[in-house]
């Protein structure tokens, strides 16, 4: 083993000195013919006869010149630079071919390690924390679904149980005003618990984080800040700590500052502050609140820490009997799985649709080798009789595409990364993981290896196969060949089918795309059951400890929509916990004198009486909530039509009653008049094929301890207004914030952006698709036309022979587009039955479109072969062009 | 007679072992003299021994000054080639041995 590497590296020693090593050798044989030439004249010999005698006793100068020269070069590297030099040479002697060739390259390669680079960020880059893979997100199943988030009751279960795992980390983002003199912000807040910090590694870069102590309930109020909010609020005042700020109304002493490299992307919230979370060990509270994670003992195993999951769910239900089912269950999932679930399925229809690109332009570049081929019959042929191996041959002409492919991998590397920011800046698709401006989409050695290692197979596939052609059979036919008689019909066909081929994988991309954007479409068309235009939202925090009462919350509501609904230009103000087609909380509800059969999950929505007339959402049946519907008023709800339906199929909602929560929080919460049935509003996921039944209910019949509970999420206004201007909307804001003490205002948005923002990500998966299919096309294009110009070249002399006695030109032009029409139809009538069967993968992405939506195939198609058409065009016009008197004199 | 290869190595080897350094036109006079004519050698060939020999690390190369006041190159053995040469010699005169007798017993009849 050190022998031979101790050899290889005096070998490459050799090597190396090469050069110089030859002209040593040259000085020595040169002195050594010399000093033999001197011996012999000084026996008597003449010069000449002296040359000739020490010529012959040397033997041959330049056989033993070249064989000492191989001997110090190594086989490998001398072959590698003699075929580059060759391959470089016959790139340039066709540039055109090359240039085609690389930009196919440069598509197909470009576009993969585009995608690539995001699945690596995404799905394969290990998660920035100590130890990743023992991470685990812990959770729970509910009536047959999984929530990936814990209740303080479940939280304190869990850390009870805590055999198989250590470090629980719980955190809960919430926003908070801030106020610092007589400034109120409102930031993003973290609340965890101590283990947080050791869980992912976070350390203070100033002070230090929670202790166990401030962590307990009635814990001092300390807070710690991170990075960019220190730099931005205190200029990175080293003085800091020690200091204190309000918080919601408290006071509260900073006792450090978080280091920069926290990454805390994956729980979608960069923080400004992080607080306790002073957990009580006694909790009540069954809303499932938390995000919890935990790291798994190094002796346990994932299905150990399963079972003992299922151990903990059993001992949450004996301690709880209410708040679960028998069948419910605790969970356990390892993060990163955790964290890429929802996105993984869309990656891989990209990498799906990549892969069929990179297909394509494989076959282009095949293509035009076989094209360039045939040409360089001759040359290959005297290369074989000049005593070229097959073997030879084949390795020149793979050099040669792999130097193409190279070319086209690096340029593709560079444009795919720009292509890959420009996309992300566009629209982030709501990807985990990728951070503020996908920063963390980046060329790294995995993005470069995984370049360079397709780069390597597309050049071998495309270069050793149509070498191989090329290499086989009797090259005496050729030597004497013009280069232009030279392709057999069985070539002809053969790349008719690669055409083909090429037709029938781009009409099965044009068909995603199109499908994706049907679906687009349909969904921006999609009536929503309310009309978004000219409406404005906002969160509001409520600053200090006024707003825990309902009444409270109920006369704040009141007077803020007078004070909004007086501003000229506004038409009307609604308020809201949670914001349609942003978030919504969900429940099961049970119905007075009813038992359900099914499970019963159902959208949550506390909301103020003007929120369906602000919106424009119908009242069916019954009434709207009032503001008469107040605290001591019989409690009332309102259900949407999907609710109706499900729950109430004879259509006598109007008489029940129903309960949220039951069982789920400590005092029962009332039972509830049904009032009025309003129409169903498309505010949650965007692909929801089927509208998700809704209970509403008045901000102002809450008990008071859920308004408190409330409370830190602030409130979420809704206000229809005239027109969209920016001092209108200053003046709302202005208004709002006064009507509250000085609330901080955050997140003004359209209702229209939260709709576009809904839909991101199926506008990405469109646009790269899109991209992806424009690609397809084009290179299909290049490759039609390619082989249909060069089928014209070839067949010059026919064509011209026909033309000379007597066959119109017309003719001869229809006569090539006929024949690009039939590959593409082949291509079509091949890339239908594939696109039919790769369709249905795509379903789960699809909205108003079936998978197999005719007027989508029927439109790919025509695009597919219209495109073709004028690609056979051009050749086609020169075959009817061509003058018989020229070309057949000049032959 | 013609020279095989390994044979020839073998022979600068035991060249510079036994005359010390030489450069490639001396060790071609000493091979010519003690060979005395039965051996016809290509003497280009003992530079492609040289430098095999010099990839195998047996034997060194320096620039020196020659007997004639040139500038040449001077090989030498080093002490892996010394091992190499008592090796192959052994080896040699047990092949030669055992030939030898193959052919004075392939002679009686």
């Amino acid at each position: 083993m050190w022998a031979t590497l101790i050899t290889w590296c005096s070998r490459l020693g050799f090597a190396l000195r090469r050069r110089r090593l030859d002209e040593e050798t040259r000085y020595e044989i040169d002195t050594h013919v010399d000093l033999l030439v001197d011996r012999y004249i000084r026996s008597g010999l003449t010069p000449e006869e002296a040359y000739v005698r020490a010529r012959r006793q040397f033997g041959s100068v330049t056989a033993v010149r070249q064989e000492i020269s191989e001997m110090n070069g190594i086989q490998f590297v001398d072959d590698l630079r003699q075929d580059l030099r060759v391959a470089v040479r016959a790139l340039r002697s066709a540039p055109l071919v090359s240039a085609i060739a690389i930009v196919s390259f440069t598509v197909g390669i470009g576009a993969n390690s585009a995608v690539f680079s995001i699945v690596n960020a995404v799905l394969l880059k290990p998660l920035p924390y100590p130890d990743p893979d023992r991470l685990v997100l812990l959770g729970y199943t509910f009536s047959g679904a999984a929530v990936p988030l814990v209740s303080e009751t479940k939280l304190n279960v869990w850390k009870d149980q805590a055999v198989a795992w250590q470090d629980i980390a719980a955190l809960r983002a919430r926003r908070v005003a801030i106020t610092l003199g007589d400034q109120a912000e409102q930031v993003h807040a973290l609340q965890t618990n101590t283990d947080f910090f050791a869980l992912f590694g976070a350390r203070a870069a100033l002070g230090r984080v929670f202790t166990a102590v401030e962590d307990r309930p009635g814990g001092d109020r300390v807070v710690l800040l991170s990075d960019g909010f220190w730099k931005r609020r205190f200029g990175s005042d080293p003085h800091i700590i020690g200091r204190s700020l309000r918080i919601d109304g408290t006071t509260a002493t900073i006792v450090g500052v978080l280091d920069g490299n926290v990454d805390t992307t994956i729980f979608n919230v960069v923080p400004d502050v992080w607080i306790p979370l002073q957990l009580d060990p006694n909790s009540t509270d069954h809303p499932p609140s938390l995000t919890a994670a935990a790291r798994l003992r190094p002796d346990a195993t994932m299905a150990l820490a399963q079972a003992r999951a299922r151990v903990a769910g059993r001992e949450f239900h004996r301690r709880f009997p209410q708040a679960s089912g028998p069948q419910d269950t605790f969970t356990i999932v390892p993060f990163q799985d955790a964290l890429v679930q929802g996105i993984r399925p869309s990656l891989l229809v990209l990498v799906g649709a990549v892969v069929f690109v990179l297909l394509i332009s494989c076959v282009n570049v095949a293509n035009l080798m076989l094209i360039r081929g045939s040409v360089r019959r001759q040359e290959i042929a005297i290369r074989t009789a000049i005593g070229a191996t097959r073997r030879q041959i084949v390795r020149q002409l793979a050099t040669e595409s792999l130097l193409q492919a190279f070319i086209g991998g690096s340029l593709g590397l560079a444009f795919g990364e720009v292509g890959v920011r420009m996309l992300l800046a566009l629209n982030p698709a709501d990807l985990p993981r990728i951070g503020p401006d996908a920063a963390a989409v980046t060329i790294d050695w995995r993005v470069a290896l995984f370049t360079f290692l397709i780069s390597a197979l597309a050049g071998l596939v495309c270069g050793v196969w149509p070498a191989m052609r090329l290499a086989t059979g009797d090259q005496r036919l050729h030597v004497g060949s013009d280069g232009r008689s030279g392709a057999t019909t069985r070539e002809r066909s053969l790349r008719g089918l690669l055409v083909v081929s090429q037709m029938a994988l781009a009409l099965v991309l044009l068909v995603g795309a199109t499908l994706l954007i049907r679906t687009f479409v349909s969904l921006k068309a999609a009536d929503r059951g309310y009309d978004g235009d000219r409406v404005l939202t906002l969160r509001a925090a409520l600053v200090d400890g006024r707003f825990t009462t309902t009444s409270s919350v109920e006369r704040l509501v009141r007077t803020t929509v007078e004070r909004v609904a007086a501003i000229p230009g506004v038409i009307g103000a609604a308020a809201t916990r949670t914001l349609p087609l942003e978030s919504d909380w969900r429940t099961s509800v049970s119905i007075v004198d009813r038992p359900l059969n099914e499970p019963s999950i159902v959208s949550y929505r506390i909301i103020s009486p003007e929120y369906f007339d602000v919106l424009h959402v119908p009242i069916v049946q019954g009434r709207a909530l009032i503001d008469g519907d107040g605290p001591g008023a019989p409690p009332v709800a309102v259900i949407n039509q999907a609710m109706a339906r499900r729950y109430w199929p004879d259509g006598d909602a109007l008489n029940s009653r129903l309960i949220a929560f039951p069982g789920l929080v400590p005092d029962d919460e009332p039972a509830r008049d049904i009032v009025g049935i309003v129409g169903n509003v498309r505010d949650g996921m965007p692909l929801d094929q089927d509208e998700r039944p809704t209970v509403y209910v008045s901000l102002a019949q809450l008990r008071d301890r859920e308004s408190a509970s409330q409370a830190p999420a602030g409130l979420a206004w809704i206000i229809r207004t005239r027109s969209e201007s920016a001092a209108l909307v200053r003046s709302i804001e202005r208004e709002i914030g006064q009507a509250g003490g000085n609330s901080p205002i955050a997140d003004v948005r359209s209702m229209n952006q939260l709709a576009a923002r809904a839909i991101a990500p199926t506008a990405f998966s469109m646009s790269v698709l899109t991209v992806f299919g424009a690609c397809a096309l084009l290179l299909a294009v290049t490759g039609m036309y390619g082989v249909s110009a060069y089928a014209v070249q070839q067949r010059t002399y026919e064509i011209a022979v026909r033309l000379a006695i007597g066959a119109p030109s017309h003719q001869m032009r229809n006569m090539v587009l006929l024949e690009g029409l039939k590959l593409a139809s082949c291509g079509v009538a091949l890339g239908i039955p594939a696109a039919i069967a790769l369709a249905g993968t795509l379903s789960a992405f699809l909205f108003g479109v079936v998978p197999h939506d005719v007027p989508t195939f029927a439109m790919a198609s025509l695009v597919l072969s219209a495109t073709a058409f004028a690609a056979v065009w051009l050749p086609a016009t020169r075959a009817s062009r061509i003058d018989p008197a020229k070309i057949l004199r000049g032959a | 007679m013609d020279v095989l290869q390994g044979t020839l190595d073998l022979m600068v080897l035991q060249t510079l072992g036994s005359m010390g350094p030489l450069h490639g036109y001396g060790i071609a006079r000493r091979i010519e003299q003690i060979s005395q004519d039965v051996l016809k050698l290509n003497e280009g060939t003992v530079y492609a021994s040289l430098t095999r020999l010099q990839h195998e690390g047996w034997i060194s190369a320096s620039w020196g000054i020659s007997e004639n006041n040139r500038k040449a190159k001077f090989y030498a053995i080093t002490r892996a080639g010394r091992r190499q040469l008592a090796t192959e010699t052994d080896n040699w005169q047990r092949i030669s041995g055992v030939i030898a007798r193959l052919l004075r017993t392939a002679e009686q009849p």
